[in-house]
């Protein structure tokens, strides 16, 4: 096994080494994995989830489709849109959609925003005679019978994320999502008229949780309790609902709110690369742990709309692929469980890749190399690392994912496979 | 029930009566405001002390104000945001502010459930609201003066649920003549569930599941979501499915099932099909819950339901050794003695089967619960949580597994005390300036919420992971 290097050299090659990675982890069932998310950690439970993971491998591979004509990438579309079809249960949620808490159903933003990615997918499906009409029973089920009707809140006028008396919050990125939803769905039935009222009260939810003035300017608060800062990364999400909200109402409102979000985003570049983790009125920034997938996903948000000039994204394109490894994943994180960024042996958060996390990068790599004919072999490597404040090891192969405290191993996952084999690690 | 005519003899009215069931989901449909005055005038021809009439209703049906309402006064009742109508009653007490058998409140008390039969008699539902916090802020809310007190509200509207009527104590448990003859402690004795008979305990359980319910057709009851979105909970389920994948045709148990809701998690992470998932607890109106719970979800029902067959036994009706992982969620709590549920556990529980077991920690200052108990406040519906359930110490509840033939395989603990000493320090870093460091033992905190340190003896909760001994 050897440590790491810089195994990735170009975009090309971060397509096929992440095509590569995410093959050794898809199972008949879907996309399995262990989730490391900003709240917590599922570790436990490693099974196909019906998540956010699926937006960055529904459009990456709709790229693909569209830069090089492989018929692959259509049949991932359509088996990864039949496999969320089947996931869905009877009111409209979804079996195993809440990434960090994966088992559970009903994961808020993740089933609207995995639902719009489906949505996007079918068009390309359907362009190539490939369409899936049922589709839009489950959106209706999810959208009507669900989020706009069991999670809307009557008084807010915006969507909670669980079916319980929580009147008074209103979170950012659901909105953010389900107006996505909304507008994908219009766009497609045609039926905007049936649906205008929430778009805007949506919109408008969101515009009215936009910092107006000093250093966080333009941000979005996570919600309307506004204490909590404001993360780069939720409010990227919503710039792409909210401008092509703006582009179909005509709102200038929107519109402006729109560019405030890409000044402020653009002004959130750490020098090395990547984006600050969360900004305060009242303390420093925090950047610890910066996920390397919520920066791309950053930087795909800010490309959707146009606003990185080819020096800015070849500057993050070189420091993404300065975490890359020699399994074809990436770096997960950078300053786990650290004081400083870049202190000390990294934890091993750090290194364990999360499918809901590599899917962002792989599209954005896909973005920059959509027609890459490159080839990647994962191999195993492994990496000193710091495990409950002991010196241990992270070590993957295509196999298994092993972390190990001193010699005694914590965790070990078959790929693939539902549980791990050991989990002493939460 | 709406009978239409005037009660015209005893049984009518004891139907009536019998028949009116608090409302907790209400349909979309506004109540004319005419027929809140029809029902408010029926309230007040209740008696009242001195024939003072000193009472007020703000009938607030502007959602706006509702938040408003509900903002003051830290209700939290979903039913207050639901609920198309919300009558706020007052009354002045600055006229008998000392009245030795609280008229005041008695007179509150007797017209507002004047309020309730009357909106049973029109058709409507209503329900009393009580558990609000801060009964000056609904003042507040509502521009009341301040001599005016508030007593709680009712939420009226046209109903969308149907409960199931509560079971009266019988007559004659309520009743002495010419003197008490109850044993003193009764009251405060009783309101520990874990020293109540199984029937009384099947009947609560019952009963709660409406009040601590899920979402019904978009409407949503008081619930506490705790206990899903915690990290045992999450914890249990998972632990579960790591457990089911070690066996091939694995067979899962839920014992005391209430809602379903570590069912429907199994479920989740194995998925249907997978496995032979079973529900087991008390009565049939926990069986006919979870069964309308899970019709939302699936076509088919992926479970069975299993109800204890004896009313004064605890009695899982499956074979010896037909478990493989069998999950207890905060169940041992309820009882005083353990050791016959366990007995029962470890004769379902396959010989290479797992028991999944999360108890309440007793070394762990639940100081909440303390001081509700101290105080006697507690209200048994609202805090089942964090009530006066038993508390295990690890040692007692260990020697419990030994004498029914379980073995600790694995123990871990949940929310340590330690997290408070990490959270002081957080606050005293953050007070000092110093951020990164306030930020990384807010992470510590995070990752330390399930222990196996020395601490896990000193945690709210306590996770057993159980094997059946070779000997019985």
């Amino acid at each position: 096994m050897n440590s790491v290097q810089q195994p990735i050299a170009d975009a090309a090659t971060a397509v096929a080494a992440l095509e590569a990675w995410f093959a050794t982890v898809t199972s008949e069932g879907g996309v399995t994995g262990p989730a490391t998310g900003f709240r917590a950690n599922c570790l436990g439970w490693c099974g196909p989830g019906h998540d956010w993971r699926h937006e960055g491998l529904l459009e990456g591979h709709s790229l693909r489709y569209q830069a090089t004509g492989s018929p692959v990438h259509l049949d991932h579309l359509e088996k990864t849109v039949r496999l969320i079809m089947a996931a869905q249960l009877g009111d409209g949620s979804f079996r195993n959609s809440y990434f960090e808490w994966n088992p559970f159903e009903g994961g808020m933003p993740h089933e609207p925003a995995m639902l719009a990615a489906a949505l996007r997918a079918r068009k390309i499906l359907a362009a190539s005679g490939r369409d899936i009409p049922e589709l839009a029973e489950t959106v209706a089920r999810a959208l009507d019978g669900r989020h706009l009707r069991l999670l809307w809140n009557k008084t807010l006028h915006t969507v909670r994320d669980w079916e319980i008396s929580d009147y008074q919050f209103g979170p950012s990125i659901s909105a953010a999502a389900v107006l996505d939803l909304i507008l994908e769905w219009t766009g497609w039935q045609g039926n905007g008229e049936n649906y205008e009222e929430r778009a805007g009260n949506l919109a408008s939810w969101l515009r009215g949780l936009q910092e107006s003035t000093g250093p966080m300017a333009g941000g979005i608060h996570t919600s309307n309790r506004r204490g909590g800062g404001i993360s780069p990364f939720y409010t990227s999400r919503c710039l792409a609902p909210l401008s092509l909200y703006a582009r179909r109402s005509d709102c200038r409102e929107t519109s402006s709110c729109v560019e405030k979000i890409t000044s402020f985003l653009l002004r959130q570049q750490q020098p090395g690369g990547g984006f600050t983790r969360l900004l305060w009125n009242w303390r420093p920034a925090s950047s610890n742990p910066l996920h390397l997938g919520a920066s791309a996903a950053i930087l795909n948000a800010l490309q959707s709309q146009g606003a990185l000039p080819e020096s800015v994204l070849a500057r993050h394109e070189s420091w993404l692929l300065s975490h890359a490894t020699p399994s074809g994943a990436f770096r997960n994180a950078l300053g786990y469980g650290k004081f400083f960024p870049g202190s000390g042996t990294p934890d091993w958060r750090d290194w364990m890749p999360s499918p809901g996390w590599q899917d962002k990068i792989y599209l954005f790599f896909c973005r920059r190399a959509a027609d890459s004919k490159s080839t990647f072999t994962p191999r195993p490597w492994s990496t000193p690392a710091t495990v409950r404040h002991r010196a241990g090891t992270y070590q993957e192969s295509t196999d298994t994912i092993e972390v190990l405290r001193g010699r005694e191993t914590v965790y070990l996952w078959k790929k693939k496979s539902t549980t791990p084999l050991v989990c002493r690690l939460t | 029930m709406a009978l239409g005519s005037a009660f015209v003899d005893g049984p009518a009215y004891s139907r009536f009566v019998a028949g009116r069931n608090s409302t907790r989901v209400y349909q979309d449909k506004p109540v004319p405001r005419v027929l809140v005055e029809k029902i408010i005038g029926d309230a007040i021809e209740a008696p009242t002390s001195c024939n003072r009439q000193l009472w007020h209703f703000v009938v607030v049906d502007d959602p706006a104000v509702k938040v408003r309402l509900n903002k003051e006064s830290d209700a939290q009742q979903s039913y207050l945001h639901d609920a198309p109508v919300i009558i706020a009653i007052f009354y002045d007490t600055s006229l008998e502010p000392r009245n030795p058998c609280n008229t005041a409140q008695v007179t509150v008390g007797m017209a507002t459930y004047g309020l309730l039969l009357a909106a049973e008699a029109e058709g409507l539902g209503a329900i009393y609201l009580g558990g609000i916090r801060n009964p000056r802020g609904a003042c507040k809310a509502l521009g009341v003066p301040p001599f005016w007190s508030n007593y709680g509200f009712v939420c009226l509207g046209y109903r969308a649920d149907n409960p199931p009527a509560p079971i009266p104590r019988p007559v004659a448990s309520v009743i002495s003549y010419n003197r008490y003859d109850l044993p003193e402690k009764r009251y405060h004795m009783d309101i520990r569930p874990h020293l109540w008979s199984l029937t009384q305990l099947a009947d609560f359980r019952d009963k709660l599941l409406w009040y601590k319910g899920i979402a019904i057709d978009g409407k949503t009851l008081h619930v506490d979501p705790d206990a899903r979105f915690s990290r045992k909970f999450h914890h249990l389920a998972v632990r579960a499915a790591q457990l089911a994948a070690l066996h091939a045709k694995p067979v899962l148990l839920d014992f005391f099932s209430l809602n379903g809701d570590v069912l429907l998690q199994l479920v989740n992470a194995i998925g249907p099909g997978k496995a032979r998932y079973l529900a087991y607890d008390l009565t049939p109106g926990i069986g006919d819950f979870i069964a309308e719970r899970f019709r939302r979800l699936f076509s088919v029902l992926p479970y069975e339901y299993l109800q204890n067959p004896e009313p004064d036994k605890v009695r899982i009706p499956l074979e010896d050794g037909s478990v493989h992982v069998l999950t207890c969620y905060e169940r041992l709590d309820q009882f005083e003695d353990p050791v016959p549920l366990l007995k029962e556990i470890r004769r379902v529980l396959h010989p290479g089967g797992t028991a999944l077991i999360v108890v309440s920690g007793r070394f762990y200052p639940h100081l909440y619960r303390y001081r509700r108990m101290r105080k006697k406040n507690y209200a048994l519906g609202r805090n089942w949580n964090r009530g006066p359930e038993r508390k295990y110490n690890p040692s007692e509840i260990e020697a419990a597994f030994k004498q029914a033939g379980l073995m600790v395989a694995d123990m871990a603990g949940h929310q340590p005390v330690t997290l408070k000493f990490l959270q002081w320090g957080e606050q005293l870093a953050r007070k000092a300036g110093w951020t990164a460091g306030a930020d990384r033992l807010a992470a510590e905190r995070t990752d330390h919420l399930i222990t196996r340190w020395f601490d896990r003896f000193f945690s709210s909760s306590l996770i057993y992971e159980l094997r059946p001994t070779t000997d019985r």
